[in-house]
């Protein structure tokens, strides 16, 4: 059989088998039969309505056993795309074998493809590239404000803010008067502080939230981007290794090695960018971008609830801090309390054995210099 | 032109995944019928002796009639729940231990919340610690105990014995890392240390969610080794579900795995700027509480036992303690499995707890 035979009847059997993989976690669940042909999209359709029903089905058990049974069926789907993508690749390579060429460089093309995919699908889930009033709405649309009033304010603003990020003066005048109304239906009523500098503070807390977002954006994004070069990366590590074992006259027996040899690969290739410098670069930016908008956002937060007079995570915190000396405090007196009732019941030699401890040894050179002084008396 | 590399015909595909299917079926209803209290871990018999805030010192009842006179405290890492040492009957080294005779204390740390933020590393080891120490040393009437710390549990025990070496007659570390400053460990590199590229910025990690938590770390500990943790070990899984006692082990491995306790604010900073990125256990800069840690005045016998395939605290970062303590009876002795195995792998359970026994009686 050629190459293009074989690639094909293997692409032929795992259709047919993904079909009756799909059927049996049907009748599990559901009991009934598809009302759609389309495989493709009966295969995305019946991984959300076992799903569902797996949750149903396992209700009654234990949470580790339901969170087991999830990543089970999450472990298979994940096998099963795996080799879906897999038969893709086969083909292409078969067909440029047929043809007499270089099987790398099919490699290569396929790989490609599958990367630009990778990518399109990063730039998709990220904000970035789109312009400003539709990344400020995007914004708004993530964030949960806390009183109507306020709310409606900051939707308000969302045609003026990019422009008054911008610097334009109008629209700044426009936001701070929106503000101003919105405190004038609160607040303002009670209050005879100027206005203009308590909007001013909280517009600078949102242009400050929505640089924080823009930037875990991009963090995000470039992330995902490193993500799917070394996942692509991996998947090309394995074609190699299989094709390897080709010219050593081995090969892959059944799923269950193809599997083990894709997750053996794809941890090595893993672990190896995970060392890099640049990965661990990207990394560090992604959790600290995530890190500073959490600390903007809880920033814009607080203004609300402190607008609504509830308490804010820093007021629960600063008590914490409080409580957490005074708890430090009340032990060390207890522990002076019971050393001094020691004393008095059994004499001061208690206490000093209580509290003997042996003098300090004298303290030997640091390792390294010891080496370097052994090295130099040598 | 080369042979086509995957040899399975397609009938013998079709066969195999409708075989993995139906095992995953049936899998699934297997699951589905074990509740959560039938997942139970840390059930070797046991009294709370002392309680201090969250904490809770627990005393093993004896299973001998005359358990070895100086007891044995252990003191598990905060990033996970003391149980691995306490899994199930065939998988517990306290059990094991136990049999042989010793007189065994752990330490459950609990579970941190908000309130314990600023909780530091002065608090867990001078305090928590050394109060568990002094009520062990009270209980028995004696001046010294002997100590057992596991991974980072290790690392604060060499802390709290070189301040207070004259309340321990022996220590035993195990997994412990000593030189954080080790390019072959995988955390050692995404928490900064060595490599010399900014990574994540602890303090401001600290800042923005308070205490650190528990998914956080195992999402990391997860990404050591993603395909194996994540999908590998799921498919496995299929081949063990026709049996119930095998599922259930498994559950109580992945409940253990998932129960993990967030990190106190203040501690998880320190531990992570001190010990990670400045290396100061071994430098010798390190202060806990104002009070100066040199692993020099460790001048009690040392027990060092380490995982050779450990992926998390790589040989290379716990074998430097010989360099630093001040001890002349220092033993090191390794297993042939990884950090999980030290407490799971038959074969460690039937040469740990022994090791451990024999090493203690021989210094009693």
């Amino acid at each position: 059989m050629t190459w293009l035979d074989q690639a094909e009847g293997m692409i032929n059997a795992w259709s047919e088998a993904q079909k009756k993989s799909w059927q049996q976690w049907n009748d599990l669940t559901w009991g009934q039969k598809p009302s759609t042909t389309s495989f493709t999209h009966m295969g995305d359709l019946w991984q959300e309505l076992v799903m569902q029903g797996m949750r149903a089905w396992t209700g009654g058990s234990g949470e580790t056993a339901q969170h087991a049974a999830e990543r089970l069926f999450a472990g298979q789907n994940a096998m099963m795309r795996f080799i879906e993508l897999s038969t893709n690749v086969w083909k292409a390579i078969a067909q440029s074998m047929e043809t007499g060429q270089d099987w790398q460089a099919a490699l290569n093309t396929q790989m490609e493809v599958v990367r630009g995919q990778l990518r399109q699908a990063s730039s998709e889930g990220a904000k970035t590239g789109k312009d400003l009033n539709t990344l400020w709405r995007q914004y708004l649309e993530q964030m949960q404000v806390i009183g109507k009033p306020w709310m409606d304010a900051f939707f308000g603003a969302a045609p003026q803010m990019p422009q008054a990020i911008g610097g334009d003066l109008s629209a700044l005048a426009e936001l701070t008067s929106l503000y101003w109304d919105t405190y004038d239906q609160t607040f303002g009523r009670f209050l005879q502080s100027p206005a203009l500098g308590y909007t001013r503070e909280a517009d600078e807390k949102m242009r400050r939230g929505f640089a924080a977002w823009l930037d875990l954006q991009q963090a995000s994004y470039e992330y995902e981007i490193m993500l799917s070069g070394v996942w692509a990366e991996a998947f090309e590590q394995l074609i190699h290794e299989l094709m390897a074992l080709s010219e050593r006259g081995e090969g892959i027996q059944s799923l269950r090695q193809l599997l083990l040899q894709w997750t053996s690969v794809a941890d090595r290739v893993f672990m190896q960018a995970f060392r890099s410098e640049k990965y661990i670069q990207v990394q560090g930016q992604l959790v600290n971008a995530s890190m500073a908008f959490r600390l903007r956002q809880r920033e814009i937060m607080e203004e609300v609830l402190r607008k609504s007079d509830l308490p804010t995570r820093s007021d629960v915190d600063e008590a914490n801090h409080e409580i957490y000396k005074l708890r430090k405090e009340v032990k060390a007196l207890k522990q002076a309390l019971a050393s001094l009732t020691e004393t008095i019941e059994n004499g001061p030699q208690a206490a000093l054995n209580l509290s003997k401890e042996k003098p300090a040894r004298a303290r030997r050179a640091p390792a390294k210099s010891r080496r370097k002084q052994a090295g130099n008396n040598q | 032109m080369l042979p086509f590399p995957m040899k399975m015909r397609p009938n013998d595909m079709l066969e195999e995944l409708a075989e993995l299917s139906r095992k995953a079926v049936e899998g699934v209803k297997v699951l589905g019928g074990i509740r959560e209290e039938d997942i139970k871990i840390g059930t070797t018999p046991k009294d709370a002796v002392y309680q201090e805030d969250k904490l809770v010192l627990y005393h093993f009842r004896p299973l001998v009639e005359k358990p070895f006179p100086i007891p044995l405290l252990i003191s598990y890492a905060l990033v996970n729940r003391p149980w691995m040492v306490d899994l199930q009957e065939d998988r517990s080294l306290v059990l094991n231990l136990l049999k042989l005779g010793l007189d065994v204390y752990l330490i459950d740390w609990g579970y941190p919340s908000r309130g314990d933020r600023w909780l530091t590393l002065d608090d867990y080891i001078n305090g928590y610690i050394g109060n568990c120490v002094d009520v062990v040393r009270k209980r028995h009437g004696l001046d010294k105990i002997n100590l057992l710390g596991i991974c980072q549990g290790g690392a604060f025990s060499l802390c709290y014995t070189a301040i207070n070496p004259g309340k321990i007659q022996n220590l035993i570390t195990m997994v412990t890392p000593v030189d954080f400053h080790r390019s072959d460990g995988l955390l050692n590199a995404w928490a900064g240390c060595g490599a010399g590229v900014p990574a994540m910025d602890v303090d401001l990690m600290v800042d923005a969610l308070g205490n650190i938590p528990g998914d956080f770390m195992n999402f990391g500990f997860l990404m050591l080794k993603p395909f194996e943790l994540g999908i590998q070990k799921y498919i496995n899984l299929i081949d063990i579900l026709d049996d119930r006692d095998k599922s259930v082990n498994f559950l109580r491995m992945e409940k253990w795995i998932f129960d993990s306790p967030d990190q106190a604010g203040e501690a998880y900073r320190q531990f992570m700027k001190d010990f990670y990125l400045d290396n100061k256990m071994i430098s010798g800069e390190l202060e806990i509480g104002g009070k100066h840690i040199d692993l020099f005045q460790i001048n009690m016998p040392v027990l060092n036992l380490y995982a050779e395939q450990d992926h998390l605290v790589p040989p290379s970062s716990t074998l430097p303690l010989k360099q630093h303590v001040g001890t002349k009876d220092y033993t090191v002795k390794s297993f042939p499995v990884g950090h999980i195995g030290m407490y799971v792998s038959g074969k460690v359970q039937r040469e740990l707890p022994p090791t451990i026994a024999d090493w203690l009686r021989a210094r009693g």
